[in-house]
């Protein structure tokens, strides 16, 4: 998730916090998107995002009167949104049935078979992240498909720098040797 | 798949941890680039590919939708609803039992609560009228495909079963979509699919609804002097006493089919009007002069409207609870439309102001709300527990509830033992009031009578209690059992 100038979101989330409704609907505008990234992210494609973006929102709006500004909002919400994400993962213990790749939307500069091939490898990436145990997979996805750094993620998960880097470590090692074993690693081509 | 090179796995992810030293890190890149079938570029593909996940982007989604429905949870369900169809009941005390471990004595009681169903019904009640006449809510009594209504801010929202509708409310149909709503005994409409109608009059002397498209049938009772029941189209105004009739609006034509009864069909623009009768119809275009009567080509029958007994769904109301309200200012106004047993949202409808909800029972006081009004007819949810009347018995606890109980209470016991250690005088009780539904999860637990006064316990048992699961199968309950702690 981006970060985003804290003061005037914190004045955003005062006003939240006074019940304002028209702050309340500001605040969804602004980070809707953020969420929505950071969902598909944790629950991969084909995932329902609609339902699981209502519960971070419903969550976030619920709990804002325990916000202290401690921390960044990004960084608040990045750790609802992966927290419901895993959630649901926990609840259905699988993404649903039936992959839509059409769901998927790709770079316009893309050619179709470059599109196709990223959305079959990142649904074996997905598949293979589900035999993974939840914290190590939520590591495993804040670092290497998000792009954050230790020092972000320990703040997102609430754990120490060096506990993340021992999940990420484990994590890793599960995940390339399955994924060595699997149609991913047969699929070199035009990858890298 | 076999490669001529295999990979060491744990080399690899000390090449991507940054854990070699500079000189190992140029030797690997280089065997990379030279072999030709290699693994550890299968593994750096592999790396690849994941980092590419992240770049794909999610889909669009209806974000105006969601944020309607966000509200819509935010403002109705502020605490979860109950899924127990029916509670119950009566405290028993029928046994004490001993848990004794090393210093701490627990003793465990039992009160056991039957159950009596109860309907899960809405009913709608008014209040004070005004001129235009006491304002009625509609039930849904049939509910089939794709429903939703607008909200005030002009999103769509679900319709269902437990949520009456009221005045200014507007409904739409989606592909497979249909909806009957009643008003009155044997008053009601039928929404079929793809259309859109809009409550705009729903008082006991003036219904009318607005049909913006699609096709809607009506079923009305005999109505007394003075009341009126009309449809309006783009193009007409069908008004009908004692009928059962249908209204179609589409291409920019509107047919009103009559199945029972005589419908009075007029220009809106009131340029003509004709008296339809039992078994014709009529066809208005919007350019077209005085209609044709035509005989109906189809007479067969039309489909159920499941119109229910209504003084039933009265009754059932007033034998839960009666609803008062007093008003701030004097002299303002405030109405109620309905209220479900249990849980329930009511939703209130009146002027501009702070307003007094009390809820009884049986002239016993049962529930009392302030509720602010902000803006004028918008109608505002506000949460009263309205619960069933309960029935007090006697009766055994279910042996496998009993069982289930007397084996998972010493999680309570070891909460109780953990803060011991840190208060060695601590001793009390408090009873536990847990609900199980028909599958045996517990859906809900309390503490009530609370003597121990340790929040670290009382919050460990709730937990402890909500992860219990009792035998499937039995009836929904609610079971109150003692906890008393003592240290020996």
């Amino acid at each position: 998730m981006p970060s985003r100038k804290d003061s005037s979101s914190h004045d955003l989330v005062a006003r939240c916090q006074q019940g304002e409704q028209d702050a309340l609907s500001e605040f969804y505008a602004t980070y809707r998107q953020d969420v929505t990234r950071t969902l598909f992210r944790v629950l991969g494609p084909g995932a329902d995002l609609e339902d699981a973006v209502q519960d971070v929102f419903v969550e976030v709006f619920r709990s804002i009167d325990r916000f202290k500004g401690q921390s960044k909002i990004t960084t608040w919400l990045y750790r609802v949104s992966v927290n419901v994400g895993l959630q649901k993962i926990r609840r259905y213990k699988r993404r649903p049935e039936g992959y839509r790749a059409d769901e998927v939307e790709q770079q316009d500069f893309e050619t179709p078979l470059r599109q196709l091939e990223r959305k079959k490898s990142s649904k074996l990436v997905y598949d293979i992240l589900e035999t993974v145990a939840p914290k190590k997979r939520a590591v495993f996805i804040l670092h290497e498909i998000a792009g954050l750094n230790a020092k972000e993620i320990a703040d997102i998960v609430e754990a120490n720098v060096l506990t993340v880097r021992t999940r990420l470590h484990y994590a890793r090692k599960e995940f390339y040797k399955k994924a060595m074993q699997t149609q991913l690693a047969q699929e070199q081509g035009g990858a890298v | 798949m076999s490669q001529t090179c295999k990979a060491d796995l744990g080399k690899f992810l000390s090449l991507l941890e940054g854990r070699l030293s500079a000189a190992e890190e140029e030797a690997l890149r280089d065997h990379m680039r030279d072999c030709a079938d290699c693994g550890y570029r299968q593994l750096e593909s592999i790396h690849g590919r994941v980092r590419e996940t992240g770049e794909l982007t999610p889909p669009t989604l209806p974000f105006k939708k969601i944020e309607a429905q966000i509200r819509w949870r935010l403002a109705h369900d502020k605490k979860k609803q109950p899924t127990i169809a029916k509670k119950a009941i009566i405290p028993w005390r029928f046994a004490q039992v001993a848990l004794a471990a090393g210093l701490v004595g627990l003793v465990v009681g039992s009160a056991f609560f039957g159950a009596r169903p109860e309907p899960y019904n809405v009913a709608s009640l008014s209040s004070e009228t005004q001129n235009k006449g006491l304002e009625l809510a509609a039930v849904v009594t049939l509910l089939q495909g794709k429903v939703q209504q607008f909200s005030p801010d002009g999103s769509l929202i679900g319709v269902d079963f437990n949520r009456p509708l009221v005045e200014g409310n507007r409904l739409v149909t989606g592909e497979e979509g249909g909806v009957a709503l009643q008003w009155a005994a044997d008053t009601g409409v039928r929404l079929y699919a793809r259309s859109e109608v809009q409550l705009t009059k729903l008082t006991d002397r003036n219904q009318e609804l607005k049909l913006w498209q699609g096709r809607i049938e009506a079923q009305i009772k005999k109505l007394p002097q003075g009341v009126t029941m009309s449809i309006v189209s783009n193009d007409i105004r069908a008004t009908v006493k004692g009928t059962r009739y249908t209204v179609e609006a589409k291409d920019g034509r509107t047919t009103v089919e009559v199945h029972e009864g005589v419908v009075e069909v007029e220009a809106t623009d009131g340029r003509w009007k004709v008296a339809v009768p039992k078994g014709h119809r009529v066809q208005v275009e919007a350019s077209k002069e005085l209609p044709a009567l035509e005989p109906l080509a189809n007479t067969a029958a039309l489909p159920s409207m499941n119109l229910q007994p209504w003084q039933g769904l009265h009754r059932v109301m007033a034998s839960t609870a009666t609803l008062s309200v007093k008003t701030n200012p004097p002299g303002a106004y405030l109405k109620f439309n309905a209220a479900k047993v249990g849980r329930s949202n009511l939703m209130l409808r009146g002027s501009v102001g702070r307003h007094l909800v009390e809820v009884s029972r049986d002239d016993k006081f049962y529930q009392r709300r302030w509720v602010n009004l902000k803006s004028d007819g918008n109608p505002v949810a506000v949460a009263l527990d309205v619960k069933p009347k309960v029935v007090r018995r006697r009766g055994r606890l279910q042996a496998g509830i009993y069982k289930t109980v007397k084996l998972r209470a010493r999680g309570i016991r070891r909460c109780y033992e953990r803060r011991l250690k840190q208060e060695p005088t601590l001793s009390g009780s408090f009873d536990l009031h847990f609900a199980i539904d028909e599958s045996g999860k517990v859906q809900s637990v309390r503490v009530t009578k609370d003597r121990l006064r340790d929040e670290a316990v009382t919050k460990c048992a709730r937990r402890a209690v909500s992860r219990w699961k009792f035998p499937a199968g039995g009836e929904a309950l609610e079971i109150v059992y003692p906890f008393v702690f003592r240290a020996n």
